[in-house]
């Protein structure tokens, strides 16, 4: 027998505690067929003499798709992470871990554009 | 949900078998780590909170000397910072119990003679051990022997194969909503290839069978063969036929292959033969233990 490496707390379940939230300085464009687009203005400037050049936008647009858009309103800062992993699971008739696998892996690029921000829970003792 | 929370008997047990070796484990438990070698490997499965279950093999020249080698394992796993180490025994099988971490772990060994493995059985107990449920679990360990007709069975992620003992599981591929079990033989002839995919009302705007056609691409020379039939419970798209050529031979391989809706978890299975004269009628099943 090998010394198994079984840890019993799942490295997920910091994730699974935390709430996003939306970016609530983010304007939000209702598209046909139930899609988003969420635009979240840059913090990056460009300076000239690049900006001479270049047309400047003040904003960036993330579209969403429908199923990234149920992700997106379900993210209200009430529900934890985990609450939006249920939903997802239940209405798209998936595991609970396949739901958390795409779930979370969604939430951290809306993370990184912006969209959304996250609020982690503090560990209990 | 926490065992704690519904109480494990309520929860069903699922039979999982991988590398001909089969165990039941509560519904909710899902399988997360694998491992594709017969030598040597390990399965790992979580309930939504962490991970309740460990399955580790190791190809063995025969059966151990199993008190001498626990003796050998409680010693190695106290340096290895376990806690509280002495023996055990439920459902009649010899283990270990300690406490690593702050977590309770029990493991226990089995020999599946049959197979020539070392097998063991890893249980952390996040919540406290629950004996009962360690017990059930202990009891369904077997190692699953082959049909009739030689074929092997596998059953995992909701997919129940029937596999010629000739093919090996080559690649595994599990992402949400998506899983693949592909099977060779030796030489890479004869592919056996079984899928099931999820969330299919989001991305399927076309019949089964235009599905299966546009995946399986059957040559027109000769005409593919199709036909459609209710099997189950389920409406089977079903087509045998010529592969397009491959290769600078230009060789087109026999396949077959099948593909329908799951009524019961709305999913989409499908399985490909190339090569494979000896496939069993139902390589793939969706429901149900069989």
């Amino acid at each position: 027998m090998r010394n198994a490496q079984c840890q019993a707390k799942g490295p997920w379940m910091e994730m699974l505690r935390a709430h996003a939230m939306q970016n609530r300085a983010a304007r939000v464009e209702r598209d046909p067929g139930g899609t988003l687009s969420v635009w979240v203005e840059q913090t990056r400037r460009i300076r000239p003499p690049l900006s001479w050049i270049v047309r400047f936008r003040g904003e960036r647009a993330t579209r969403l798709d429908r199923i990234g858009s149920r992700v997106w309103s379900l993210c209200d800062g009430q529900r934890t992470v985990e609450d939006v992993v249920t939903a997802i699971a239940t209405q798209y008739r998936l595991t609970f871990h396949e739901s958390r696998v795409a779930v979370t892996g969604y939430i951290k690029t809306l993370i990184q554009r912006g969209v959304l921000a996250i609020e982690v829970a503090e560990e209990t003792v | 949900m926490r065992n704690a929370e519904i109480g494990i008997r309520d929860v069903q047990m699922e039979l999982w078998i991988w590398r001909h070796l089969g165990i039941r484990l509560p519904g909710d438990w899902e399988m997360l780590q694998y491992s594709l070698k017969m030598e040597s490997g390990r399965c790992a499965f979580a309930d939504r909170y962490g991970f309740r279950f460990e399955m580790t093999w190791r190809r063995v020249d025969g059966p151990p000397d199993f008190d001498r080698m626990l003796s050998d394992y409680q010693a190695k796993l106290t340096e290895d910072g376990m806690e509280n180490g002495h023996r055990i025994t439920n459902a009649g099988i010899d283990g270990l119990k300690g406490t690593m971490n702050g977590d309770t772990i029990t493991r226990f060994g089995r020999y599946a003679a049959g197979e020539s493995c070392l097998v063991e059985l890893v249980f952390p107990w996040p919540d406290g051990r629950d004996k009962e449920l360690e017990r059930e679990v202990l009891e369904s360990f077997q190692e699953v022997p082959a049909y009739a007709d030689g074929c092997r069975r596998w059953r995992a992620f909701g997919m129940d194969a029937k596999v010629p003992a000739r093919l090996t599981l080559e690649g595994c591929r599990a992402e949400p909503a998506l899983t693949e079990w592909s099977f060779v033989d030796k030489h890479h002839r004869t592919v056996l290839r079984c899928a099931r995919r999820g969330m299919v009302k989001e991305w399927m705007n076309e019949s089964v069978h235009s599905w299966l056609e546009r995946e399986v691409r059957p040559d027109a020379r000769p005409p593919a063969h199709w036909r459609h039939e209710q099997r189950g419970g389920h409406a089977v798209d079903r087509v045998e036929g010529r592969a397009l050529p491959q290769g600078w031979l230009r060789r087109k391989r026999h396949l077959q292959s099948e593909a329908w809706i799951c009524q019961g978890d709305g999913r989409l299975y499908s399985w490909i033969a190339e090569n494979a004269a000896d496939m069993p009628s139902e390589p793939l099943r969706c429901c149900g233990e069989g």
